[in-house]
């Protein structure tokens, strides 16, 4: 019986879901129209209404045309900024920027591009996305403009943000007009890197902490030609600027010693304590311009440094245990 | 978009200066206390907005709200109606502006300066008022813009076009619904209690009050006839009918026991159309003119209409003595139909109650005149050529028609008869009732307007208060009350030809008024444009103002043939829709063709007018190849053409065109229309 109470909710929710999804699709890019949006009296805007109708009761009391007048005057006002309002909105194109892939329990920033169609102004934008911060928006003058947006996210692998909303009160606050908007963005959140000392004892894995810490990535070998990946600190900038032509360095320690981040390492710890200290490992060793690789459960990554390596092994770590990588990656092309 | 965000800078400013606006014209009316309050309010905001001054605690405010409403409980005794209301109101707008700081305080506000604006037309309804109101309106709507921009944008001009468009396009709504909603009959009964001096008739007569009034230039009402408008000599406006005399001053009538009923309108029936018990004395024979009256607040309850007066109108009754009566005390222009029938017999048998108030006498004084009554009386037959013995009596003597008369002291009429003889209307009509009561013959004093100044553009009348007339009426056996004006026996012009007329050799018309515009009818400029004026506000308050149900069932029945509120409705939505598309057309369509790039419109227009030359451009065809196509068939112009050319490609693609700004990018379009005009 309560089963039954409870399911005309349910149903309600999911049709509405079900509504805007259809009504409003997950897509790259869109127009503001009527199709999507939505425009109600606010509360301000009751009470604005109610002021003009005591307004009008005293203009026909006192049998006063002009207090009718005013009231009738206030009534034009509250109609025509209906469409002012709906015309704040329409015709504003939004298409999903770049986004950046964050750490748990950072922010990741999602960018907007916000496009006017014609010369129309558009003033006091409010975009409500998640748990991001609200912002406020004027696009005045320029065509063009990106807001950022900033998301908490706070579990590790694929972030698709909820719906955005696009709300608007301007000009006279007595209405809001509003769309939600499912934007195909997403980024990838990596897990929260926690500061550890590598165990030692694994050191037939392949990785000592101390030497790694300590030992000698300074000793300047010599250069060699430019690959795709190395790592950007490396590249030996001044030949570049002398020569035009693009070598990284080569370190004694980086050539010689190829480490091993290994999730064996952390046996006894949960997966999530596992993950985040691979992953403080993964930036550290990338920071200093190491050469390592990653072996977790059915997944090794071949020794090797740079900024692809990098995010590779991060995207691993992300993803472990979550399936369905393959079809991900796709996605995380169109992202960065 | 939370409502405890600070109110953005913009908004503040709109919303000080609609305060300083809305209040100022209730700045006549208020007490001054009142006025102190608000600008120290006022200013108190303003050095908090420069951060010179702290918002006030709680305290001070609380000591603020109560005083303000102790002390206006105190002025007007009362904290309801529209006085005291609007004080309250106009305190209380201040009171939360001072305390506002944030965005819901400040839409109250907003609200509060939508009220004030509105509570203004209760005390002028003028054309110039509702003008400036309608700019206070501008500026509150201008503030409530402001609350809903971000803090990021600052330039109060750019709110202030954002409200005047906004505004611009409410108007033809606003005048769809003013002319289409339903004008009801009031919800309640209200009194506007008026507490504010008017010129104009006042309810007791001493001889000499109506010579102050004949100083004042200002309108009392205007006439718009149906057909034609009556000889001036028979324009008598009946206003009040006094028939208690105490020696001095001439009044309404005072009841047996002497109680004073000064404000209470005895003997009155015939509001919203109900019977009148003494119709029967009032016989109507015809001479029948139609007319509207449109008359400026008097604050009284007496209307004003040519004898023998019948009116539709529900708010307007009848007295006992056959004058109109409003239900209420006419604070607001007001406008009422009438039909008179200028010939008529009233009370054609006076009932005896009615025949010894309109005898009565003080018991003693002024001698001689009951002595010249008794002799004259001898002299006559019957009533009538009694009459017509005193009018004689005045025409023979030497007697003089005056603004400035000699003060009158003691027996008053003895003096005015014998000694003094020079007078004004209400001199003459009182020492003529005198005499007719003396002899026996029930008269009694009339006080309101004779004649009018015709507008040759309307078409209507003006009455002045300089107008302001009394004459006698007198009761004869078997006709009736008749009129009698001995000042016509003595002045003939002034009833005539108006009172300047008959003031022109002593100079005193309007001799206070130095600026008013009708001193000076002798200018003919001057006076074409006094009737414009005129004309312009009659076209205002008849149109506007005195738009009511009555006008709006004729306007809306000429224009759309029989009406009902079903029909009115589905006009009215059906225009309001209308409206709204169009104004939605207007806001939306356009946007489409600003979108466009202006160079490429024009290269287009070219590529269109060579087109219609034999030329079309190929698709895909680049601007360069078409116009070497173009160059080969009209070499002539080939410099033009190319040119033109040139400015559309070079603006468009080229990445140093958009950063030389505006001004160039005019340029290259005014060059690009003049070379595409020689094509």
């Amino acid at each position: 019986m309560i089963a039954l109470l409870q399911r005309p909710k349910q149903l309600l929710n999911s049709w509405s879901e079900s509504w805007l999804e259809r009504r409003s699709p997950k897509t790259r890019s869109l127009t503001l129209n009527q199709q999507r949006i939505f425009i109600i009296p606010t509360r301000d805007g009751i009470g604005f209404l109610l002021m003009l109708a005591a307004i009008f009761v005293g203009g026909i009391n006192y049998a006063n045309s002009l207090i009718l007048g005013v009231s009738f005057l206030l009534v034009s006002l509250f109609l025509v900024s209906i469409l002012h309002t709906y015309g704040n909105l329409s015709g504003l194109q939004i298409s999903a920027g770049r986004s950046q892939n964050a750490f748990v329990g950072e922010e990741a920033v999602f960018t907007l591009n916000l496009n006017s169609e014609g010369e129309q102004d558009y003033e006091a934008i409010w975009f409500y996305w998640g748990e991001g911060k609200p912002q406020a928006v004027n696009l005045i003058g320029d065509q063009e403009l990106s807001v950022r947006m900033l998301l908490p996210v706070n579990q590790r692998g694929y972030y698709s943000p909820p719906r955005l909303k696009i709300e608007t009160r301007f000009p006279l606050g007595l209405l809001r007009a509003w769309s939600w908007i499912d934007l195909d963005t997403s980024c990838l959140v990596y897990p929260k890197p926690r500061i550890n000392d590598y165990p030692r004892r694994n050191e037939g894995a392949g990785l000592d902490g101390e030497r790694l810490l300590h030992e000698g990535s300074d000793d300047f070998d010599g250069l060699k030609t430019y690959v795709a990946g190395d790592s950007p600190r490396n590249v030996a900038w001044k030949t570049y600027a002398r020569t035009g032509d693009m070598y990284s360095k080569v370190f004694v320690g980086q050539e010689d010693h190829e480490h091993w981040l290994d999730w064996e390492a952390f046996a006894g710890l949960a997966i999530e304590e596992r993950l985040s200290r691979l992953c403080y490992w993964v930036t550290q060793l990338s920071d200093e311009g190491r050469t390592f690789g990653l072996r977790l459960p059915g997944v090794e990554i071949r020794p090797a440094r740079g900024e692809l390596h990098r995010s590779e092994c991060l995207e691993r770590l992300a993803c472990y245990g979550l399936g369905d990588l393959d079809h991900k990656r796709v996605n995380v092309g169109e992202a960065e | 978009m939370e409502n405890s965000q600070p109110i953005p800078r913009n908004s503040l400013v709109w919303l000080l200066a609609s305060m300083f606006a809305g209040i100022a014209p209730h700045f006549s009316r208020l007490p001054l206390w009142v006025i102190a309050v608000c600008l120290l309010c006022g200013s108190w905001r303003i050095m908090v907005y420069r951060s010179r001054w702290k918002l006030p605690g709680r305290w001070i405010k609380a000591l603020l709200v109560f005083s303000s409403f102790a002390a206006v409980l105190g002025h007007y005794g009362t904290l309801f109606g529209p006085d005291a209301g609007t004080a309250l109101l106009i305190l209380g707008f201040c009171f939360k502006l001072l305390e506002t700081h944030n965005r819901k305080d400040a839409f109250t506000v907003v609200v509060l300066g939508f009220f004030v604006v509105a509570t203004a037309f209760f005390y002028t309804q003028s054309m110039l008022s509702a003008g400036y109101l309608l700019l206070v309106c501008f500026m509150v709507t201008a503030a409530l813009i402001g609350l809903n921009q971000t803090p990021l944008q600052t330039d109060p001009k750019r709110t202030a076009r954002r409200a005047f468009k906004l505004l611009l396009q409410s108007i033809p709504l606003m005048l769809v619904l003013f002319v289409f909603v339903p004008r009801v009959a009031p919800l309640w009964s209200l009194d506007l209690s008026g507490s504010r001096a008017k010129t104009g008739l006042s309810d007791r007569i001493t001889p000499g009050d109506i010579a102050e009034l004949s100083r004042s230039p200002e309108l009392a009402f205007r006439v718009e006839f149906e057909g034609s408008i009556p000889d001036t000599s028979k324009l008598y406006w009946r206003g009040l009918v006094l028939d208690h005399y105490d020696g001095a001053t001439w009044s309404r009538g005072v009841s047996n026991n002497e109680q004073s009923l000064m404000d209470r309108e005895p003997m009155v029936a015939g509001f919203n159309g109900e019977g009148i018990p003494w119709q029967a004395s009032v016989r109507f024979q015809g001479d029948q003119y139609r007319y509207r009256v449109i008359m400026e607040p008097t604050d009284k309850r007496w209307l004003f209409a040519l004898p023998a007066a019948r009116s539709e109108n529900r708010r307007v009754g009848f007295s006992r003595d056959f004058r109109l009566l409003s239900d209420t005390p006419i604070s607001q222009p007001f406008s009422y139909s009438v039909s008179s029938d200028l010939r008529f017999s009233l009370d054609t048998s006076l009932p005896r109650w009615l025949a010894q108030r309109n005898l009565q006498l003080p018991e003693t004084g002024n001698p001689r005149s009951r002595q010249l009554a008794e002799r004259l009386l001898k002299q006559s037959k019957t009533a009538s050529s009694y009459v017509t013995q005193v009018l004689t009596f005045f025409s023979e003597k030497t007697f003089s028609y005056t603004l400035r008369p000699p003060r009158l002291t003691g027996d008053r009429i003895d003096q005015f008869l014998f000694e003094t003889r020079q007078g004004f209307c209400s001199h003459y009509a009182g020492a003529f009732v005198y005499l007719m009561r003396s002899a026996g013959i029930p008269a009694r004093i009339v006080a309101g307007y004779q004649g009018g100044e015709i507008n040759p553009l309307g078409g209507h009348l003006l009455v002045h208060q300089f107008d302001a007339h009394a004459w006698a009426e007198v009761w004869l056996p078997g006709q009736g009350w008749k009129r009698a004006d001995p000042t016509a026996v003595i002045a003939p012009s002034r009833v005539e030809q108006g009172v300047e007329e008959a003031l022109s050799e002593e100079q005193s018309f309007l001799e206070d008024s130095v600026l008013s515009p009708l001193r000076y009818r002798s200018i003919n400029w001057l006076t074409q444009f006094r009737f414009a004026w005129d004309y312009v506000n009659f076209a205002w308050h008849r149109s506007v103002l005195g738009y009511d149900a009555k006008l709006q069932a004729d306007f809306l029945s000429r224009l759309l043939g029989p009406v009902d509120f079903k029909k009115l409705g589905l006009i009215m939505v059906l225009l309001t829709t209308l409206v709204l598309l169009g104004l939605a057309g207007l806001l939306f369509l356009n946007r489409r063709g600003h979108s466009r790039d202006p160079l490429l419109q024009i290269y287009l227009k070219f590529c269109k007018r060579m087109a219609a030359k034999g030329i079309r451009r190929m698709p895909g065809e680049s601007a360069g190849e078409y116009l070497q196509r173009l160059i080969k068939k009209y070499p002539d112009k080939a410099s033009e053409m190319e040119e033109l050319t040139d400015l559309y490609t070079q603006a468009t693609y080229s990445s140093n065109y958009s950063s030389n700004g505006e001004g160039s990018q005019q340029a290259t379009l005014s060059r690009m229309k003049r070379l595409l005009r020689t094509l």
